[in-house]
């Protein structure tokens, strides 16, 4: 998982002003990226490395344990969905994102109009805001283990609530550090990020070898074997989907094209392997193979699992809550000041610090609250549900539009400043699909369908709605509004 | 481009920073080959941790 999103807000101009990591600068916001600032590969190797071995892969592969995942399901679902995931970066968002050379957002404003887009950039800061707190809440476990065992009261996978005032106070703290370096801007923390994502990812690593040391075995396929009458709540298709979408919002939803823009040649898609394949495979696995030591050795119910600090600290010690910490830091403090960019742009009067507090107190609230990080699975599925459908916007507006017969860029050639079309495309196939989750309030089609099923379908939805209702508007401008 | 600072310190900041992953890693491994207790391997992961720390920001390149 990563937190890294750019909002593409200013205040200053209205909405679209890149926010970047130091890796790809922070220019050409209005204007395709020119070739003297273009960059190899490697620039995006790294990248993609550090940021998707976050905090919560310390939460998602435990989680998979809980619901009775199957080693073949681990080994080669998860396999099988991080590679239609590069795929996805390499031969969609990578093309898109060197032809076009610019930020989704630009693209987005010329596709949807300004005032649309910032109405896409209140989701993305909300979603930013939950994201960021269940940062906070895997950071926050790591507290405990540095006070006498039973002061600070660690969440299980069933709480919601806040487990108590100790608790609450270590949330406050963490995410109250995190805010206080947003409020300076995030350079230091992506310097940090970057520093730390070959240790970061050797700590994971080490996290299961003193694990495989402690169950005496070096079998890890068997110990991925759910025991015989375990209930099986995902299943293979169901992995490779989650890893597959649980970044949809980056590659189908094409906000990566604000990073990938830079690159050279599409080939630099591929950098996303690394990403894929180190966080979003071996940490993973890593991270499952902790929580099974406590089900098998120490008797933890796997329903209810044990906290991501607790566990790190019984094999690695110190080194591991520091990697809990940093991890969490690294990835929520950008998130924290994008979302604090997306509600300056709406609330114009705010001041940069102003904007950056309320982010963070949002963030700090529902990192209090754990249910946001205990049912990670099901918030990444809607997360990617609600973004992703924008990319059916681009792809639609990149590789269909002349083929269609309905006009590119709509809302720059006519002036818009609101498409309705754009709206109602994006909004109906979200809202439909939303409805059919385990966590919507009403459920009128009698079944359930996991969130991360969703993105996919509902990108695709998107785009054939936008064509539709682009060529009812008369095929003169999509910009109907 | 290097200051000259960073420049003087990046061999020996380099042979640090390997080091310290290889203290990341090597003992967990220890561990499991029964040559190393618990407790040793996770002081010696937290010195590695701030030695890596310590020595990346002089030789790692940031693009």
């Amino acid at each position: 998982m990563t937190g890294r999103h750019d909002t593409g807000l200013s205040p200053e101009h209205g909405m679209v002003e890149e926010i970047e990591s130091p890796a790809v600068g922070s220019e050409y916001e209005r204007q395709p990226v020119p070739e003297k600032a273009l960059m190899g590969p490697s620039s995006f190797w790294g990248m993609y490395a550090g940021e998707h071995t976050a905090g919560t892969e310390f939460m998602i592969g435990p989680l998979f344990v809980k619901w009775g995942a199957d080693a073949f399901s681990l080994f080669v679902g998860l396999l099988i969905g991080n590679l239609l995931a590069v795929l996805t970066w390499r031969y969609l968002t990578a093309p898109i994102a060197c032809s076009e050379r610019l930020t989704l957002y630009y693209k987005m404003e010329k596709i949807a109009g300004r005032r649309l887009v910032t109405f896409y950039n209140l989701a993305n800061g909300l979603l930013f805001c939950f994201l960021a707190g269940a940062m906070i809440t895997v950071s926050a476990t790591a507290v405990g283990p540095f006070f006498p065992e039973g002061t600070i009261l660690m969440p299980t996978f069933s709480s919601t609530m806040p487990t108590g005032p100790a608790w609450i106070v270590s949330c406050i703290v963490i995410g109250a550090a995190m805010t206080f370096v947003a409020l300076k801007g995030y350079d230091v923390v992506a310097l940090v990020g970057h520093y730390a994502a070959p240790w970061m990812f050797l700590i994971f690593l080490a996290c299961a070898i003193v694990t495989l040391g402690k169950l005496e075995t070096t079998d890890v396929w068997g110990l991925l074997t759910p025991p015989p009458g375990t209930t099986k709540s995902i299943s293979f298709f169901g992995i490779v989907l989650f890893a597959w979408f649980c970044n949809a919002a980056m590659h189908i939803g094409m906000a990566d094209l604000s990073v990938l823009r830079f690159a050279r040649k599409p080939s630099a898609g591929w950098a996303s392997a690394a990403g894929m394949f180190l966080g979003h495979y071996v940490a993973w696995i890593c991270a499952a193979i902790l929580l099974i030591y406590w089900v098998r050795e120490r008797g933890v119910d796997p329903q209810e699992g044990k906290d991501p600090g607790t566990m790190v600290n019984d094999a690695v010690g110190w080194a591991g809550l520091v990697c809990i910490i940093i991890a969490g830091w690294t990835t929520a403090n950008p998130t924290i000041y994008r979302a604090g960019l997306a509600f300056q742009a709406l609330f114009p009067a705010l001041s940069r610090t102003g904007a950056t507090l309320l982010a963070g107190g949002v963030c700090i609230a529902s990192g209090i609250f754990p249910a946001f990080a205990m049912r990670l699975l099901d918030f990444v599925g809607v997360y990617g549900t609600i973004l992703a459908p924008v990319g059916g916007l681009i792809v639609v507006d990149h590789f269909l539009a002349d083929r269609v017969g309905i006009p590119r860029d709509p809302a720059e050639k006519s002036g818009s400043s609101f498409n309705v079309a754009v709206l109602i495309a994006w909004m109906v196939p979200v809202l439909v699909g939303l409805s059919m989750t385990a966590v919507s309030p009403v459920n009128p089609w009698g079944f359930e369908v996991p969130a991360w099923y969703l993105p996919l379908p509902c990108t695709i939805a998107c785009g054939i709605l936008y064509i539709i209702l682009s060529k009812l508007a008369g095929g003169r401008s999509a910009a109907i509004a | 481009m290097q200051t000259p600072a960073r420049s003087r310190f990046h061999t020996p900041a380099k042979i640090v920073g390997l080091s310290a992953l290889a203290g990341t890693i090597l003992p967990p491994l220890a561990f499991v080959l029964g040559v190393m207790p618990l407790d040793a391997v996770k002081v010696m992961m937290f010195i590695s941790t701030i030695a890596w720390f310590a020595a990346a920001p002089s030789w790692m390149k940031v693009d």
